[in-house]
């Protein structure tokens, strides 16, 4: 009997996914472990390797979103039939256009395709009729209620309105970039799965009790040791930079300070002992967070190197999605950009983010004379549920003190 | 394969044979009732078993339903394994003292030094015009009841396969017949297969709409389902053959597959075997459930005589094939 290519659950929390490509057409000869179509999830898009090896006799789902689980083709031997083979080619040949158009009525009449129901603080929304399973589907993909039209007894929003509303949203997921739009025009861009994660999470850490403090380091040191390293690195090389600097001050300062480095959970902090940096990139897909692991255990030039790598595989987009999980801690860097100094939202379940901004000369006062120094201004922002004032002013001044001797975190 | 010859059974002819096989294996399995003997029974179900095994063993009773299952527990209770048959469940009523308070509570009551491997069949149901005291249906009373195991087929092949297994079981089993379903017949082999208490049975697969249906209605809803797929609509029937254990996973399975569950039997809609079995569904499948659970049952009425008023009364068909068109809505 033909095996099955269930929608693969590639990390935590995954539900669904989303079929962009497929890499092998149907009556293809596929060999187990060889790239076989490309899916979209929350965070990455990536290539799935087939489970199986054979002929791939159908395609189920060819593209759009599917959950965790559910069969989007067949592989098996030449010629074998497939289940529900029959149904699927009667429902193809009666309608060959995707389900979007197979729903017009649904496509033509926009909702708001809204962060999960936790934006409003975390109740579901009880203002519409729906079924439960309408509910749980809709909390699982981020929809909300609000808007959509129930096709149920009594204008009950049910199962076949949330996945009508599901493929709808992802068919118009990547809008045709308008070319010019005319003065005064309203664009509406339909919110991506990335789009969607970032409304969701950043929503979720808003509703925490949150404190920042701010400090500003001295990076004089950093610069003329990196003014040093750059005269020693091979050439084509290039020496840690001020974001490197930074994760390696940051990493040895939450080796000290613990509860810095730590989640919140329901019922418990959980804090951790290895240093494992969230490092917020900026893509064109949106705000995505690689996380750099080991970084107690990582000399400046290594943690530079792993660093880089993980960024570019970011801005690429091939990243894993296992490389998207399980940090500890984050780091938001605009150094970059003309910023000086802002706050940043947590990202949770972690306690705490350090944002930086430019590195910019300032005068500053010492023991009666006006100097000017490179300042790097630091602001942390922590969940106060989990993190006292008095720890996160120590864990701030231990990076400031560790950029501004640098000496200390070698 | 075992060259085994098949005969087509009625269902009353396929709950005389797990009783008749039984005594004739084991001379501890014997029948008690009223007119039982040579008359063989008001449904005729005990026919002709006087003559094969005797009138030790077939065994006709004074009219008293208390006097009768007491005797079914004593003789239980010293090692026999009786068959007590109460001629209709109506009068039950009349053994509940002895079946709620001994049969049920003797076991656990002597921590397990006695047993009561009894089995009280009884019949019963509407369509007969039999009135409102020959015809109800009391199952649901039964499964309230710690102790007591309840069964009730609605095929020849689960009549025969679930009276053995009551037979040989160590527990006090109430065991439910429909007179409308005596005369359904099935090939079944000459070997008894015995069927385990507590699993369901899926008697239609389908997709949109899960039936969970005992007795005659598992044949109603069969029917509906047909009707249904004329529309599209795929009707899954599921038959827990046994009330008490009830195989909660299959049920759970299927309504979690459907999404959507009607449950239908011919008691009284109100606290019937449908409301238990909705509550369960909605405890553990409410986050797979897109739509209300639909109950069918008769309506809360004494049984009417009239045949016109009776067969308004009882679901049949037509009330299962609305309920499945109101979980599937305007789908």
């Amino acid at each position: 009997m033909a095996g099955e290519v269930k929608l693969p659950r590639l990390g935590q929390g995954m539900e669904s996914g989303v079929v962009v490509k497929w890499l092998k057409s149907e009556g293809a000869q596929v060999e187990q472990g060889e790239p076989l179509y490309e899916l979209d999830t929350d965070k990455v898009t990536q290539e799935v390797e087939s489970p199986l090896s054979g002929v791939l006799l159908k395609i189920v789902l060819p593209e759009g979103e599917a959950a965790v689980g559910t069969t989007i083709a067949y592989v098996g031997e030449e010629g074998e039939q497939v289940p529900d083979a029959a149904a699927e080619s009667k429902s193809a040949a009666a309608s060959p256009e995707p389900e979007p158009q197979r729903e017009p009525e649904v496509v033509s009449e926009p909702f708001m395709p809204a962060p999960a129901a936790s934006l409003d603080g975390g109740e579901p929304d009880t203002s519409k009729k729906a079924s439960p399973l309408a509910r749980r589907l809709a909390r699982e993909r981020g929809l909300d209620l609000e808007g959509m039209t129930g096709s149920g007894p009594e204008g009950r929003i049910v199962a076949g309105d949330i996945k009508r509303a599901a493929v709808a949203l992802d068919s118009s997921a990547a809008p045709p970039v308008s070319a010019g739009a005319a003065p005064g025009a309203v664009e509406r861009v339909p919110l991506t799965n990335v789009r969607r994660t970032i409304a969701r999470r950043l929503s979720e850490a808003w509703q925490a009790p949150a404190f920042q403090l701010t400090t500003s380091a001295d990076m004089s040191e950093v610069l003329a040791m990196r003014a040093r390293l750059r005269e020693r690195v091979e050439s084509g090389e290039r020496p840690p930079s001020i974001a490197d600097f930074l994760t390696k001050a940051c990493a040895q300062a939450l080796i000290r300070y613990p509860d810095v480095n730590a989640l919140w959970l329901a019922n418990a902090i959980e804090i951790h002992h290895a240093v494992d940096i969230g490092i917020a990139t900026a893509t064109d897909r949106g705000l995505i967070v690689p996380v750099l692991r080991a970084c107690e255990q990582k000399s400046l030039s290594e943690l530079a190197l792993a660093r880089r790598d993980l960024v570019s595989r970011t801005l690429e987009g091939t990243i894993s999605l296992e490389e998207l999980e399980g940090g500890t801690f984050s780091i938001s860097n605009l150094g970059t950009y003309d910023v000086e100094q802002f706050v940043a939202v947590l990202n949770p379940p972690q306690v705490a983010i350090i944002a930086a901004g430019a590195v910019v000369e300032h005068p500053v006062a010492r023991a009666g004379e006006v100097e000017i120094a490179p300042l790097l201004t630091l602001t942390l922002t922590c969940d106060h549920r989990a993190v006292d004032g008095s720890v996160a002013a120590e864990f701030l001044s231990a990076v400031k003190g560790f950029l501004e001797e640098p000496g200390l975190m070698l | 394969m075992p060259t085994s010859t098949t005969t087509r059974f009625s269902y009353r002819e396929a709950v005389r044979d797990a009783m008749s096989q039984a005594m004739r294996r084991d001379a501890d399995v014997f029948i008690m009732g009223q007119d039982i003997a040579e008359h063989g029974g008001s449904q005729k179900v005990t026919l002709g078993m006087l003559e094969e095994f005797g009138p030790g063993r077939v065994r006709n009773s004074p009219i008293s339903e208390m006097a009768l299952t007491g005797a079914g527990i004593g003789a239980a209770m010293l090692g026999m394994r009786p068959i007590v048959e109460i001629m209709y469940e109506d009068f039950l009523t009349l053994a509940m003292e002895q079946l709620v308070n001994h049969a049920a509570k003797e076991r656990y009551m002597s921590g397990g030094q006695l047993k009561v491997p009894l089995t009280v069949r009884t019949q019963g149901g509407a369509g007969w015009s039999s009135g409102a005291q020959h015809g109800q249906q009391t199952e649901g009373w039964f499964v309230g009841v710690p102790g007591l195991k309840v069964v009730y087929p609605s095929t020849p092949r689960d009549a025969r396969g679930l009276l053995w297994s009551s037979i040989y079981d160590d527990n006090c089993v109430v065991f439910f017949e429909h007179v409308q379903l005596y005369n359904q017949r099935e090939e079944l082999p000459e070997e008894i297969e015995p069927i385990p208490l507590g699993k369901a049975r899926i008697v239609r697969i389908g997709t949109d709409v899960t039936v969970v249906a005992i007795g005659p209605l598992v044949h109603e809803a069969l029917a509906a389902a047909e009707q249904a797929e004329q529309e599209g609509i795929s009707v899954e029937v599921i038959d827990p053959r046994t009330l008490q254990p009830l195989d909660e996973e299959a049920i759970l399975e299927s309504v979690r597959k459907t999404s959507r569950c009607v449950v239908a039997h011919e008691a009284v809609r109100r606290m019937g075997i449908g409301a238990e079995m909705a509550a369960v569904i909605q405890e553990k499948a409410f986050d797979w459930l897109d739509a209300p659970i639909e109950r069918v049952g008769a309506r809360f009425t004494p049984l009417p005589f009239a045949p016109g008023l009776e067969q308004a009364s009882v679901p049949r068909r037509e009330q299962v094939y609305a309920a499945i068109k109101r979980t599937v809505g305007s789908r």
